[in-house]
Protein backbone atom coordinates (compact mmCIF):
# COMPACT_ATOMS: atom_id res chain seq x y z
CA UNK A 1 0.00 0.00 0.00
CA UNK A 2 1.13 3.16 -1.10
CA UNK A 3 0.24 6.44 1.58
CA UNK A 4 1.05 10.14 -0.35
CA UNK A 5 0.72 13.09 1.60
CA UNK A 6 -1.46 15.61 0.23
CA UNK A 7 -2.08 19.34 1.14
CA UNK A 8 -5.24 21.46 -0.36
CA UNK A 9 -3.88 24.53 -1.40
CA UNK A 10 -7.37 26.57 -1.44
CA UNK A 11 -7.31 25.18 2.27
CA UNK A 12 -3.88 25.89 3.13
CA UNK A 13 -3.57 29.62 5.30
CA UNK A 14 0.27 28.81 6.06
CA UNK A 15 0.29 27.94 9.71
CA UNK A 16 3.42 26.20 9.17
CA UNK A 17 2.07 23.65 11.88
CA UNK A 18 2.32 20.61 9.67
CA UNK A 19 6.38 21.90 9.23
CA UNK A 20 6.58 21.96 13.15
CA UNK A 21 5.12 18.55 13.38
CA UNK A 22 6.78 16.81 11.07
CA UNK A 23 9.83 19.34 9.57
CA UNK A 24 10.82 15.99 7.30
CA UNK A 25 7.68 15.94 5.45
CA UNK A 26 5.98 18.63 5.25
CA UNK A 27 7.84 22.87 4.30
CA UNK A 28 6.59 26.06 2.74
CA UNK A 29 6.44 27.17 -0.62
CA UNK A 30 7.59 30.91 -1.12
CA UNK A 31 4.26 31.93 -0.87
CA UNK A 32 3.81 30.28 2.15
CA UNK A 33 1.61 27.28 1.38
CA UNK A 34 2.38 23.75 2.67
CA UNK A 35 3.99 21.44 0.22
CA UNK A 36 4.81 17.94 0.87
CA UNK A 37 8.21 17.49 0.83
CA UNK A 38 8.36 13.27 -0.29
CA UNK A 39 5.75 12.03 -2.93
CA UNK A 40 5.09 8.92 -0.80
CA UNK A 41 5.46 7.90 2.90
CA UNK A 42 8.04 5.17 3.05
CA UNK A 43 8.07 4.04 6.91
CA UNK A 44 5.44 3.33 9.68
CA UNK A 45 7.17 6.24 11.76
CA UNK A 46 7.03 8.81 8.34
CA UNK A 47 3.05 7.38 8.19
CA UNK A 48 2.57 8.01 11.81
CA UNK A 49 4.47 11.97 12.23
CA UNK A 50 2.31 12.50 9.25
CA UNK A 51 -1.13 11.88 10.94
CA UNK A 52 -0.14 13.70 13.58
CA UNK A 53 0.11 16.95 10.84
CA UNK A 54 -3.54 15.95 9.30
CA UNK A 55 -5.09 15.61 12.92
CA UNK A 56 -3.27 18.95 13.58
CA UNK A 57 -3.91 21.03 11.21
CA UNK A 58 -6.35 23.53 11.61
CA UNK A 59 -7.62 23.95 8.52
CA UNK A 60 -7.80 20.52 7.09
CA UNK A 61 -5.71 21.04 4.20
CA UNK A 62 -3.72 17.24 4.88
CA UNK A 63 -5.07 14.27 3.69
CA UNK A 64 -3.15 11.30 2.98
CA UNK A 65 -3.96 9.03 -0.37
CA UNK A 66 -3.23 5.67 0.15
CA UNK A 67 -3.15 3.45 -3.44
CA UNK A 68 -2.42 -0.57 -3.68
CA UNK A 69 1.18 -0.69 -4.44
CA UNK A 70 2.72 -1.59 -8.03
CA UNK B 1 -8.86 46.16 28.72
CA UNK B 2 -6.93 46.09 25.38
CA UNK B 3 -7.41 44.58 22.08
CA UNK B 4 -7.03 40.46 21.62
CA UNK B 5 -5.70 38.85 19.27
CA UNK B 6 -3.77 35.21 18.71
CA UNK B 7 -0.91 37.21 17.50
CA UNK B 8 -1.96 40.91 17.63
CA UNK B 9 -0.14 42.14 20.78
CA UNK B 10 -1.41 44.00 23.75
CA UNK B 11 0.72 45.83 26.45
CA UNK B 12 -0.28 47.66 28.88
CA UNK B 13 1.56 50.93 29.47
CA UNK B 14 0.83 54.65 28.71
CA UNK B 15 2.87 57.01 26.67
CA UNK B 16 4.35 57.42 29.91
CA UNK B 17 4.79 53.90 32.00
CA UNK B 18 5.18 55.37 35.17
CA UNK B 19 2.01 56.56 35.48
CA UNK B 20 -0.50 53.78 35.00
CA UNK B 21 -1.39 51.53 38.36
CA UNK B 22 0.29 48.23 38.23
CA UNK B 23 -1.62 46.53 40.36
CA UNK B 24 -3.57 43.41 39.16
CA UNK B 25 -6.47 42.21 41.01
CA UNK B 26 -5.68 38.82 41.55
CA UNK B 27 -8.51 36.52 40.71
CA UNK B 28 -10.33 33.31 42.18
CA UNK B 29 -10.37 34.92 45.87
CA UNK B 30 -14.06 34.86 46.32
CA UNK B 31 -15.28 31.12 45.91
CA UNK B 32 -18.70 31.92 47.00
CA UNK B 33 -18.89 33.99 43.39
CA UNK B 34 -20.67 32.46 40.41
CA UNK B 35 -17.57 31.10 38.79
CA UNK B 36 -17.80 33.78 35.85
CA UNK B 37 -17.45 36.46 38.10
CA UNK B 38 -14.36 35.29 39.86
CA UNK B 39 -12.10 35.72 36.60
CA UNK B 40 -10.28 39.24 36.08
CA UNK B 41 -8.96 39.38 32.29
CA UNK B 42 -5.51 40.52 33.86
CA UNK B 43 -2.23 38.68 34.66
CA UNK B 44 -1.12 39.31 38.15
CA UNK B 45 1.49 37.77 40.15
CA UNK B 46 -0.39 34.64 40.80
CA UNK B 47 -1.82 32.62 37.81
CA UNK B 48 -5.04 31.13 39.59
CA UNK B 49 -4.79 27.70 38.28
CA UNK B 50 -7.16 26.69 41.01
CA UNK B 51 -9.60 28.65 39.22
CA UNK B 52 -8.80 27.48 36.03
CA UNK B 53 -9.21 23.73 36.78
CA UNK B 54 -12.16 24.31 38.44
CA UNK B 55 -13.82 26.36 35.52
CA UNK B 56 -12.62 23.85 32.70
CA UNK B 57 -13.82 20.48 35.17
CA UNK B 58 -17.58 22.16 35.99
CA UNK B 59 -18.34 25.18 33.75
CA UNK B 60 -15.71 25.40 30.39
CA UNK B 61 -18.07 27.80 28.75
CA UNK B 62 -19.61 30.51 31.57
CA UNK B 63 -20.58 34.23 31.45
CA UNK B 64 -19.51 36.91 33.28
CA UNK B 65 -22.18 39.43 34.09
CA UNK B 66 -19.61 42.05 35.35
CA UNK B 67 -17.03 42.18 32.43
CA UNK B 68 -20.04 41.63 29.72
CA UNK B 69 -18.34 38.72 28.64
CA UNK B 70 -18.37 34.46 27.93
CA UNK B 71 -15.54 33.02 29.09
CA UNK B 72 -14.08 29.97 27.61
CA UNK B 73 -11.86 27.77 29.36
CA UNK B 74 -11.98 24.43 27.62
CA UNK B 75 -9.70 24.05 24.57
CA UNK B 76 -12.24 21.81 22.79
CA UNK B 77 -14.44 24.79 22.93
CA UNK B 78 -12.05 26.87 21.86
CA UNK B 79 -11.05 24.92 18.59
CA UNK B 80 -14.40 24.66 17.78
CA UNK B 81 -14.45 28.56 17.98
CA UNK B 82 -11.09 29.05 16.19
CA UNK B 83 -12.29 26.90 13.43
CA UNK B 84 -15.71 28.57 12.73
CA UNK B 85 -14.84 32.15 11.54
CA UNK B 86 -18.72 32.46 10.38
CA UNK B 87 -19.85 31.60 13.57
CA UNK B 88 -17.24 33.42 15.97
CA UNK B 89 -15.68 36.53 13.94
CA UNK B 90 -12.54 38.55 14.24
CA UNK B 91 -14.29 41.52 13.50
CA UNK B 92 -15.00 43.60 16.24
CA UNK B 93 -13.64 41.16 18.58
CA UNK B 94 -12.09 43.96 20.81
CA UNK B 95 -12.86 44.70 24.40
CA UNK B 96 -14.78 47.09 25.03
CA UNK B 97 -15.99 48.21 21.54
CA UNK B 98 -17.05 51.25 22.79
CA UNK B 99 -14.82 53.78 23.55
CA UNK B 100 -15.19 56.95 25.37
CA UNK B 101 -16.71 59.76 23.44
CA UNK B 102 -14.18 62.18 24.07
CA UNK B 103 -11.59 58.93 23.35
CA UNK B 104 -13.47 58.07 19.98
CA UNK B 105 -13.35 61.66 18.55
CA UNK B 106 -9.59 62.11 18.81
CA UNK B 107 -9.89 58.40 17.18
CA UNK B 108 -12.26 60.07 14.41
CA UNK B 109 -9.42 62.50 13.65
CA UNK B 110 -7.48 59.07 12.75
CA UNK B 111 -8.17 56.35 10.05
CA UNK B 112 -10.24 53.12 10.70
CA UNK B 113 -7.27 51.25 10.79
CA UNK B 114 -7.90 48.77 13.78
CA UNK B 115 -11.10 47.65 11.70
CA UNK B 116 -9.32 46.56 8.73
CA UNK B 117 -6.35 44.75 8.98
CA UNK B 118 -5.43 41.49 9.20
CA UNK B 119 -6.17 40.44 13.19
CA UNK B 120 -9.60 41.58 12.76
CA UNK B 121 -10.88 40.37 9.42
CA UNK B 122 -12.32 37.17 8.40
CA UNK B 123 -12.69 35.30 5.38
CA UNK B 124 -12.44 35.93 2.52
CA UNK B 125 -10.96 39.43 3.74
CA UNK B 126 -8.56 37.58 5.94
CA UNK B 127 -7.83 35.59 3.28
CA UNK B 128 -6.31 38.12 0.82
CA UNK B 129 -4.34 39.87 3.97
CA UNK B 130 -2.50 36.59 4.92
CA UNK B 131 -1.63 35.71 1.06
CA UNK B 132 -0.24 38.45 1.19
CA UNK B 133 1.79 38.44 3.81
CA UNK B 134 2.54 34.61 4.37
CA UNK B 135 5.88 35.04 2.11
CA UNK B 136 7.37 37.88 4.72
CA UNK B 137 7.35 34.60 7.07
CA UNK B 138 7.88 31.17 6.39
CA UNK B 139 10.52 29.45 7.98
CA UNK B 140 13.00 29.58 4.67
CA UNK B 141 12.90 33.28 4.57
CA UNK B 142 13.60 33.54 8.11
CA UNK B 143 16.31 31.03 8.35
CA UNK B 144 17.31 33.53 5.23
CA UNK B 145 17.41 36.29 7.80
CA UNK B 146 19.23 34.26 10.41
CA UNK B 147 22.99 35.56 9.62
CA UNK B 148 21.42 39.34 9.53
CA UNK B 149 19.47 38.38 13.17
CA UNK B 150 22.43 36.73 15.18
CA UNK B 151 24.51 40.45 13.70
CA UNK B 152 21.99 42.83 15.21
CA UNK B 153 22.08 40.69 18.55
CA UNK B 154 26.09 40.91 18.80
CA UNK B 155 25.59 44.55 17.89
CA UNK B 156 23.17 45.27 20.84
CA UNK B 157 25.27 43.60 22.83
CA UNK B 158 28.34 45.62 21.72
CA UNK B 159 26.51 48.37 23.44
CA UNK B 160 26.13 47.54 26.84
CA UNK B 161 28.80 44.61 27.42
CA UNK B 162 31.10 46.52 29.78
CA UNK B 163 28.70 47.50 31.76
CA UNK B 164 27.92 43.81 34.01
CA UNK B 165 24.01 44.82 34.05
CA UNK B 166 21.02 45.75 32.35
CA UNK B 167 17.32 45.83 31.57
CA UNK B 168 16.82 43.33 29.82
CA UNK B 169 13.83 44.47 28.06
CA UNK B 170 14.78 48.20 27.42
CA UNK B 171 18.36 47.48 26.44
CA UNK B 172 18.31 43.78 24.93
CA UNK B 173 14.65 42.71 23.50
CA UNK B 174 13.80 46.18 22.45
CA UNK B 175 16.52 46.95 20.13
CA UNK B 176 17.15 43.33 19.05
CA UNK B 177 13.37 42.75 18.10
CA UNK B 178 13.05 46.75 16.86
CA UNK B 179 15.71 46.29 14.24
CA UNK B 180 14.41 42.79 13.11
CA UNK B 181 11.14 43.87 12.76
CA UNK B 182 12.54 47.14 11.05
CA UNK B 183 14.01 45.67 8.46
CA UNK B 184 11.22 43.56 7.53
CA UNK B 185 8.31 46.57 7.94
CA UNK B 186 11.00 48.86 6.73
CA UNK B 187 11.08 51.75 9.64
CA UNK B 188 14.76 52.82 10.13
CA UNK B 189 16.39 52.22 13.38
CA UNK B 190 16.86 56.12 14.49
CA UNK B 191 12.74 55.67 14.68
CA UNK B 192 12.66 52.86 17.56
CA UNK B 193 12.04 55.02 20.79
CA UNK B 194 9.57 57.29 18.82
CA UNK B 195 7.35 53.93 18.13
CA UNK B 196 7.82 52.21 20.94
CA UNK B 197 6.22 55.72 22.65
CA UNK B 198 3.62 55.90 19.94
CA UNK B 199 2.46 52.35 19.90
CA UNK B 200 1.69 52.21 22.90
CA UNK B 201 -1.61 54.33 22.29
CA UNK B 202 -2.89 51.48 20.10
CA UNK B 203 -3.62 49.26 22.94
CA UNK B 204 -3.85 51.70 25.82
CA UNK B 205 -7.10 53.38 24.13
CA UNK B 206 -9.02 50.44 25.55
CA UNK B 207 -7.37 49.83 28.93
CA UNK B 208 -9.78 49.78 31.71
CA UNK B 209 -7.44 51.08 34.76
CA UNK B 210 -6.17 53.97 32.49
CA UNK B 211 -7.69 57.38 33.05
CA UNK B 212 -9.68 59.33 30.92
CA UNK B 213 -6.69 61.52 30.34
CA UNK B 214 -4.40 58.98 29.53
CA UNK B 215 -6.88 56.96 27.22
CA UNK B 216 -6.72 60.29 25.56
CA UNK B 217 -3.15 60.74 25.34
CA UNK B 218 -3.11 57.28 23.68
CA UNK B 219 -5.44 58.63 21.29
CA UNK B 220 -3.70 60.77 20.49
CA UNK B 221 -0.26 58.82 20.03
CA UNK B 222 -2.55 56.14 17.77
CA UNK B 223 -3.14 59.02 15.24
CA UNK B 224 -0.02 60.29 15.50
CA UNK B 225 1.65 56.27 14.65
CA UNK B 226 -0.90 56.28 11.54
CA UNK B 227 0.69 59.45 10.68
CA UNK B 228 4.29 58.23 10.71
CA UNK B 229 3.52 55.17 8.77
CA UNK B 230 1.26 57.63 6.07
CA UNK B 231 4.59 59.31 5.55
CA UNK B 232 7.00 56.41 5.50
CA UNK B 233 4.41 55.17 2.91
CA UNK B 234 4.35 57.68 0.80
CA UNK B 235 8.07 58.20 0.91
CA UNK B 236 8.40 54.59 -0.26
CA UNK B 237 5.90 55.46 -3.16
CA UNK B 238 8.67 57.91 -4.34
CA UNK B 239 11.32 55.56 -3.81
CA UNK B 240 10.66 51.95 -3.09
CA UNK B 241 12.79 49.58 -0.88
CA UNK B 242 13.59 45.62 -0.42
CA UNK B 243 10.90 46.04 2.42
CA UNK B 244 7.39 44.87 3.07
CA UNK B 245 5.80 48.39 3.09
CA UNK B 246 7.24 48.55 -0.36
CA UNK B 247 5.44 45.61 -1.13
CA UNK B 248 2.30 46.26 0.33
CA UNK B 249 2.18 49.84 -2.09
CA UNK B 250 3.20 47.48 -5.40
CA UNK B 251 0.02 45.24 -3.90
CA UNK B 252 -2.47 48.68 -4.14
CA UNK B 253 -1.15 50.29 -7.26
CA UNK B 254 -2.22 46.34 -8.81
CA UNK B 255 -5.57 45.93 -6.65
CA UNK B 256 -6.37 49.66 -5.11
CA UNK B 257 -9.60 48.27 -4.33
CA UNK B 258 -8.49 46.07 -1.75
CA UNK B 259 -5.54 47.65 -0.59
CA UNK B 260 -5.31 51.04 0.12
CA UNK B 261 -3.11 53.52 2.22
CA UNK B 262 -5.26 52.80 5.71
CA UNK B 263 -5.35 49.45 5.22
CA UNK B 264 -1.35 49.20 4.67
CA UNK B 265 -1.15 51.23 7.76
CA UNK B 266 -3.51 48.94 9.39
CA UNK B 267 -0.78 46.12 8.86
CA UNK B 268 1.92 48.29 9.51
CA UNK B 269 0.73 49.01 13.03
CA UNK B 270 -0.51 45.38 14.48
CA UNK B 271 2.92 43.63 12.66
CA UNK B 272 5.48 46.31 14.37
CA UNK B 273 3.54 45.75 17.84
CA UNK B 274 3.07 41.95 17.33
CA UNK B 275 6.46 41.89 16.16
CA UNK B 276 7.59 43.78 19.23
CA UNK B 277 5.73 43.69 22.36
CA UNK B 278 5.55 39.79 22.62
CA UNK B 279 8.61 38.26 21.55
CA UNK B 280 10.42 41.04 23.54
CA UNK B 281 8.66 39.93 27.04
CA UNK B 282 8.91 36.18 25.55
CA UNK B 283 12.45 36.43 25.74
CA UNK B 284 12.87 37.71 28.83
CA UNK B 285 10.43 34.88 30.56
CA UNK B 286 12.73 32.79 28.10
CA UNK B 287 16.04 33.65 29.67
CA UNK B 288 14.38 33.66 33.05
CA UNK B 289 12.76 29.79 32.90
CA UNK B 290 16.55 28.68 31.61
CA UNK B 291 18.41 30.04 34.14
CA UNK B 292 15.91 28.96 37.16
CA UNK B 293 17.24 27.69 40.43
CA UNK B 294 20.19 30.52 40.22
CA UNK B 295 21.87 28.95 37.35
CA UNK B 296 23.84 31.80 34.80
CA UNK B 297 23.00 31.07 31.00
CA UNK B 298 26.57 29.46 30.39
CA UNK B 299 25.77 27.16 32.99
CA UNK B 300 23.03 25.74 31.15
CA UNK B 301 22.60 22.81 28.70
CA UNK B 302 21.66 25.14 25.76
CA UNK B 303 21.16 22.88 22.43
CA UNK B 304 18.74 24.02 19.25
CA UNK B 305 16.48 21.80 20.60
CA UNK B 306 15.80 23.05 24.32
CA UNK B 307 15.94 26.71 23.17
CA UNK B 308 13.08 26.13 20.83
CA UNK B 309 11.43 23.85 22.94
CA UNK B 310 11.75 26.46 26.09
CA UNK B 311 10.48 28.92 23.45
CA UNK B 312 7.61 27.41 22.81
CA UNK B 313 6.81 26.62 26.46
CA UNK B 314 7.30 30.73 27.49
CA UNK B 315 4.82 30.89 25.04
CA UNK B 316 2.10 28.37 26.62
CA UNK B 317 3.04 30.07 29.78
CA UNK B 318 2.67 34.29 28.68
CA UNK B 319 0.04 34.28 26.46
CA UNK B 320 -3.57 35.29 28.59
CA UNK B 321 -6.05 34.75 25.90
CA UNK B 322 -8.23 36.27 22.96
CA UNK B 323 -11.59 36.88 21.67
CA UNK B 324 -13.99 36.34 19.12
CA UNK B 325 -17.63 38.02 18.72
CA UNK B 326 -20.57 35.47 17.76
CA UNK B 327 -22.40 36.49 14.35
CA UNK B 328 -25.69 34.27 15.14
CA UNK B 329 -26.88 32.65 18.44
CA UNK B 330 -24.54 29.14 19.29
CA UNK B 331 -24.40 26.82 21.66
CA UNK B 332 -21.06 26.09 23.09
CA UNK B 333 -19.72 23.82 25.62
CA UNK B 334 -23.93 23.09 26.41
CA UNK B 335 -24.12 26.97 27.34
CA UNK B 336 -26.62 28.90 24.72
CA UNK B 337 -24.72 32.44 23.45
CA UNK B 338 -26.74 35.30 21.92
CA UNK B 339 -25.60 37.01 19.02
CA UNK B 340 -23.11 39.89 18.74
CA UNK B 341 -21.86 38.34 22.12
CA UNK B 342 -17.52 38.84 22.52
CA UNK B 343 -16.46 35.40 23.68
CA UNK B 344 -13.30 35.54 25.71
CA UNK B 345 -10.96 32.44 25.18
CA UNK B 346 -8.55 31.90 28.47
CA UNK B 347 -5.50 30.42 26.77
CA UNK B 348 -3.76 30.45 29.72
CA UNK B 349 -6.14 28.08 31.53
CA UNK B 350 -6.43 25.43 28.50
CA UNK B 351 -2.62 25.68 28.36
CA UNK B 352 -2.22 24.48 31.92
CA UNK B 353 -4.49 21.52 31.90
CA UNK B 354 -2.73 18.67 33.85
CA UNK B 355 -4.52 16.10 31.31
CA UNK B 356 -3.03 17.47 28.23
CA UNK B 357 0.41 18.15 29.45
CA UNK B 358 1.12 16.50 32.97
CA UNK B 359 3.53 19.00 34.43
CA UNK B 360 2.60 22.37 34.00
CA UNK B 361 5.59 24.86 34.76
CA UNK B 362 8.03 25.15 32.05
CA UNK B 363 9.99 22.25 30.95
CA UNK B 364 12.81 23.13 28.34
CA UNK B 365 12.83 19.43 27.52
CA UNK B 366 8.85 18.72 27.25
CA UNK B 367 8.21 16.59 24.29
CA UNK B 368 5.77 18.06 21.49
CA UNK B 369 6.19 21.50 23.04
CA UNK B 370 4.64 23.37 20.43
CA UNK B 371 1.11 21.83 21.25
CA UNK B 372 -0.53 24.71 23.22
CA UNK B 373 -2.44 27.88 22.00
CA UNK B 374 -0.36 30.23 22.87
CA UNK B 375 0.10 30.93 19.36
CA UNK B 376 -3.55 30.87 18.28
CA UNK B 377 -4.58 28.49 15.94
CA UNK B 378 -6.92 28.37 12.80
CA UNK B 379 -6.46 30.84 10.23
CA UNK B 380 -5.67 33.06 12.66
CA UNK B 381 -2.58 31.36 13.86
CA UNK B 382 0.37 33.68 14.09
CA UNK B 383 1.88 34.97 11.15
CA UNK B 384 5.19 35.39 12.89
CA UNK B 385 5.40 32.19 14.91
CA UNK B 386 8.75 31.30 13.20
CA UNK B 387 9.95 34.51 13.10
CA UNK B 388 9.17 34.13 17.06
CA UNK B 389 11.13 30.76 17.34
CA UNK B 390 14.23 31.91 15.86
CA UNK B 391 14.47 35.66 17.20
CA UNK B 392 14.30 33.40 20.90
CA UNK B 393 16.91 30.58 19.83
CA UNK B 394 19.31 32.80 18.35
CA UNK B 395 19.19 35.55 21.19
CA UNK B 396 19.93 33.05 23.38
CA UNK B 397 22.77 31.84 21.63
CA UNK B 398 24.18 34.95 21.09
CA UNK B 399 23.64 36.20 24.56
CA UNK B 400 25.44 32.69 25.98
CA UNK B 401 28.36 33.26 23.80
CA UNK B 402 29.18 36.93 25.07
CA UNK B 403 28.09 37.51 28.25
CA UNK B 404 29.67 35.07 30.43
CA UNK B 405 27.26 34.61 33.95
CA UNK B 406 24.27 36.05 32.63
CA UNK B 407 21.76 35.89 34.70
CA UNK B 408 18.55 37.48 35.74
CA UNK B 409 19.54 39.57 39.30
CA UNK B 410 19.47 37.84 42.15
CA UNK B 411 16.84 40.40 43.85
CA UNK B 412 14.26 40.43 40.76
CA UNK B 413 11.02 41.18 42.13
CA UNK B 414 8.40 41.41 38.85
CA UNK B 415 6.50 44.47 38.83
CA UNK B 416 3.54 43.20 36.78
CA UNK B 417 1.70 45.56 34.11
CA UNK B 418 -2.24 44.82 33.69
CA UNK B 419 -2.53 43.36 30.31
CA UNK B 420 -5.34 40.97 29.22
CA UNK B 421 -3.22 39.24 26.70
CA UNK B 422 -0.30 38.12 28.11
CA UNK B 423 1.95 38.35 30.88
CA UNK B 424 4.18 41.81 31.12
CA UNK B 425 6.50 42.95 33.55
CA UNK B 426 7.41 46.47 33.76
CA UNK B 427 11.20 45.42 33.93
CA UNK B 428 13.84 42.36 33.95
CA UNK B 429 17.33 43.54 35.22
CA UNK B 430 19.64 40.88 34.53
CA UNK B 431 23.34 40.63 35.09
CA UNK B 432 26.81 39.23 34.13
CA UNK B 433 30.71 39.28 34.40
CA UNK B 434 32.86 41.63 32.91
CA UNK B 435 35.93 40.40 31.91
CA UNK B 436 38.35 43.13 31.00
Amino acid sequence: MKVMPRVDRDRCMGTGLCHVTAPKLFDLDQEGHSVPLVDELDSAEDVEFAREAVDGCPLEAITLVTEPAG
Amino acid sequence: MSVTSAASVTSATSANPESVPASCPVSGQDAALPIGERFELTFGEVTPTDLYDEARANEPVCYSERLGLWIVTGEAEMRTMLRDPKRYSSVKHWIPYQEHPEVQAILDTGLPVKSMNMFTSDPPRHAYLRGLLNAEFTPQRIASKEARMRQIAHEVIDGVEHRGEMNFSDEFGDPFCMTVMGDILGYPREDQELLKRLEFGYINVALASCTLEQKKQAARDHVAHQEYYADLIEQRRRDPKDDLISRLIAESERNGEQMNTAAIIGECLSLQIAGHSTPVQCLGFLLQGLTRGGKTLGEVDCPPQVLISGFEEIVRLTLLGYSRRTTEPVELGGRQIPEDALVYMVVAAANRDKEVFGDIEFDPHREKAHKHLGFGWGRHFCIGAHLARAEGRIAMEVLRERLPGLRVAPDFVPDWLPNTAFRKVRRMPVVWEVTR
